[in-house]
């Protein structure tokens, strides 16, 4: 069993996607907290889409590298926020709608730019819907870890305040807290967690490696700093797990990791439903 | 209109709620350390007048607060909504949502510095009588009993000023009788308490004051002077 776990940690690369994959279950979990608990799980898949012509376009001008990344999320936050907050001018277009709404107009974009585009592109559609996991460098990893432990910091430092202002964040209003301030700081932690994630694990499964374990941590959490832990701590495991039985499977990386952290949810959910009727 | 024995002054007010424009004909001048109802019928404008007075929605006209801008003490002011929209399923105790009021709780604290409310946070669970409840989840509250841990964050505050909206809905009696007395030991204390109310048979032994919304104006009465033998009812129904 040892030998089983240990097998692909011989391979540079396959560390490399360990260290990837731990951080981003890091950063998901905490992320994660604040994207389930807010309830803005379709504003971050809107801009998960939005990430595909985004980087497509930064791709274009500066070619791949981390800027790059970088200069796509910036595209697409922009994007993104523009978009909503033209729905949101008009009362009758609810949240949801909108973000059903901006999601569609993204990845259109994107899939427009990407048949024009094609054969100027270092990398093909499969790469953005599934991303690398198995590519990322040293530089990669090295910035992820830079976010997971500012994020981390913050949230230690902030942690009263931010938790007030995520379960209500008028009341924090009332009380002289700096609301937009704090929204607009959450608002970069989850897009920097958007686009760390989708190069590693790609559009499709962005969302899930941030939401599902910090939902998980919450079917058990007593207090929002267990919650951070317990989703960040997950993440992280589910990533290993998933990670070796790709390996192992020799299987796409992403999928497994998402279906081991689906299955957590859902024995924890079943416990205790059962538990609640004995 | 800059009364500064006057803890609340209220002179023409108006905002937008959507796409209605109120505007509130009044001029009150509302004395410290008093218990008042705010009556009038749905739609009328007394949650949007609480919230323009918090500063949730926008208005204009005049709020002073004893002669000054009542803007810079809007912090202070302890503001209960008539729809709570906080998650229940947030994972936050009873006890950490009643700390949240605290004075100290929005300063920076290094994490290894303790904010020492827990004593005063059980005396006011204990004046709440709930205790009990100290370790329980919000989501796992009646209605009844998360207005009266809503109640129990507001107590942390030490405003001088509240502003409670429907305050008693959903609460049974026997939590009705213990929150009005509550609310009359804060007014003993040179508190004042708005509170709007449906409930017009108890008016009369609840309340000080009442202000009575009815057609754009705030007419405003003093219970305990017998200037009500029912003018308020009146003014309701007429």
């Amino acid at each position: 069993m040892i030998e089983w776990l240990i097998a692909p940690w011989i391979y540079p690369f396959m560390r490399a996607a360990f260290t990837m994959i731990i951080l981003l279950g890091l950063l998901g979990g905490m992320a994660g907290t604040i994207v389930v608990t807010q309830r803005t799980a379709l504003q971050v898949e809107s801009l998960a889409h939005a990430l595909l012509p985004g980087l497509i376009l930064a791709y274009l001008w500066m070619g791949r590298s981390t800027w790059s990344l970088m200069l796509g999320g910036v595209f697409a936050v922009i994007l993104t926020r523009l978009l909503s907050f033209a729905f949101s001018l008009h009362q009758r277009t609810d949240h949801t709608t909108g973000s059903a709404i901006v999601i569609g107009f993204n990845f259109s974009l994107g899939l427009l730019l990407l048949s024009l585009y094609r054969n100027e592109l270092p990398i093909s559609l499969d790469h953005f819907i599934l991303g690398d996991l198995l590519a990322v460098s040293a530089t990669d990893n090295g910035f992820a870890a830079i976010v997971v432990m500012m994020l981390f910091i913050l949230l230690i430092l902030f942690y009263s305040p931010v938790k007030v202002f995520l379960f209500d964040a008028s009341y924090a209003a009332r009380r002289g807290w700096p609301h937009l301030f704090t929204r607009i700081v959450l608002e970069v932690v989850i897009s920097i967690a958007t686009i760390l994630s989708f190069q590693a694990v790609g559009l499709v499964l962005t969302l899930a490696l941030m939401i599902i374990p910090a939902a998980t941590a919450q079917l058990i959490a007593k207090h929002l700093w267990q919650m951070f832990l317990l989703g960040g701590i997950l993440g992280a495991l589910e990533g290993i797990t998933g990670l070796v039985i790709a390996y192992h499977m020799d299987l796409p990386s992403t999928p497994p990791i998402i279906m081991i952290s689906v299955a957590v949810y859902t024995l924890l959910l079943l416990q205790q439903r059962l538990y609640s009727k004995i | 209109m800059n009364n500064t024995n006057c803890l609340l002054c209220l002179s023409g007010i108006h905002f937008d709620i959507g796409s209605n424009n109120v505007t509130l004909h009044c001029h009150c001048e509302i004395p410290h350390g008093r218990l008042i109802g705010v009556l009038g019928p749905n739609g009328c404008g007394k949650s949007s007048l609480f919230k323009a007075l918090v500063g949730e929605i926008p208005y204009s006209g005049e709020i002073s607060y004893f002669g000054k801008s009542f803007a810079d003490v809007r912090e202070q002011v302890g503001y209960l909504p008539q729809h709570i929209e906080i998650p229940f399923d947030f994972p936050i105790s009873v006890e950490e949502f009643i700390a949240v009021g605290s004075p100290h709780y929005f300063k920076f604290k290094w994490p290894w510095q303790k904010r020492n409310d827990s004593e005063k946070v059980r005396d006011i669970m204990a004046k709440l009588a709930i205790e009990h409840l100290a370790r329980a989840q919000l989501s796992e509250l009646s209605g009844g009993e998360q207005r009266r841990v809503y109640l129990g964050r507001l107590l942390m505050q030490d405003s001088k000023l509240f502003f409670l909206d429907e305050p008693l809905a959903g609460v049974d009696e026997q939590g009705e009788e213990l929150i009005v007395k509550i609310w009359r030991e804060l007014v003993d204390q040179g508190k004042t308490v708005l509170v709007v109310h449906h409930d017009l048979e108890t008016v009369k032994e609840i309340f000080d004051e009442v202000l009575v919304f009815k057609h754009n104006h705030i007419e405003h009465f003093s219970v305990d002077k017998g200037s009500l033998g029912s003018p308020y009812k009146e003014l309701l129904t007429a």
